[in-house]
């Protein structure tokens, strides 16, 4: 069994030092697996082990990461899935290669679950609720705007937290520092905006849908 | 305003590495996936990891988090 790590474009079977990984050769791609008698177990040791060895080797070589968890039972059935995906993964790393991904937290607002005293009537916190988010669309349109010259993609993620939304930048490695600064200025009056990254391209390993 | 740019992982970036390693990424499709429906699960023992959090460094080149 092999657990999957990452594609990569290149012929990168030099890049695995310090991991448990190998490089697998199939077609014109090269797969970093590392062999094993089990699957991962569901914990944070586990997922965090791959995380690591995954951000190191992406150090080194541009990768599409591929998701925690994935299994094949041998090289036969990776050379199958290669021969399924290749034209897909060699387009998307194309498309990654130099580029990392940011992620930027946007505090949703003020969400009041009870009415305030001058809220006459549920009309009246219907309008405010609607008002609020009106202004957080805006604030995600600017954002977008003002990201636009630096990012290859831009992608919303999912909330994993309340009352607040995430937005995913794809960017050229020689133009994080400079979003990030522009990120940081246009978050100076808004409290709770919050970027981490650099990450390998998690969230851009698909064409967006339409 | 935060911006992360340590070798250290703080919480919100921690979240965000554990979301896109189990939400991100390539997903390949058939029986040959290990699902991780438990998200919840995961984002469980998340809380769990949080207080070291700050212990979890990622190796790189100038491209950490």
């Amino acid at each position: 069994m092999m657990l999957l790590y990452a594609v990569a474009a290149t012929d990168s079977t030099g890049e695995t030092v310090d991991t448990p990984l190998q490089a697998h050769r199939s077609r014109g791609l090269t797969v970093f697996v590392e062999p094993r008698t089990q699957p991962p177990e569901r914990s944070m040791h586990e997922l965090l082990g791959f995380g690591r060895a995954l951000h190191q080797l992406w150090s080194y070589v541009p990768v599409l990461p591929i998701r925690f968890g994935t299994v094949v039972s041998d090289s036969d059935e990776l050379d199958q899935l290669v021969a399924e995906r290749e034209s897909e993964w060699t387009d998307r790393i194309a498309a990654v290669t130099g580029c990392s991904e940011c992620i930027v937290h946007l505090p949703l607002p003020e969400g009041v679950p009870e009415r305030v005293r001058d809220e006459q009537t549920g009309t009246d916190y219907l309008r405010r609720r609607a008002a609020e988010l009106k202004q957080h669309d805006a604030e995600t349109a600017e954002l977008k705007a003002l990201l636009a010259p630096y990012a290859s993609e831009i992608t919303k993620l999912s909330s994993i937290r309340p009352q607040e939304a995430r937005l995913s930048v794809l960017l050229p490695d020689e133009h994080v520092e400079a979003a990030r600064t522009a990120i940081r200025d246009w978050g100076e009056n808004r409290p709770g905006v919050t970027v981490t990254g650099p990450w390998p391209p998690f969230s851009f390993c698909q064409e967006e849908s339409p | 305003m935060t911006l992360e740019r340590s070798p250290a992982l703080d919480e919100t970036s921690l979240v965000d590495l554990v979301d896109r390693l189990i939400d991100g990424g390539v997903v390949v499709g058939g029986d040959i996936v290990l699902s991780l429906a438990g998200v919840d699960l995961v984002y469980l023992g998340l809380r769990l990891v949080l207080a070291p959090a700050h212990k979890v460094s990622l190796p790189g080149s100038g491209r950490q988090p």
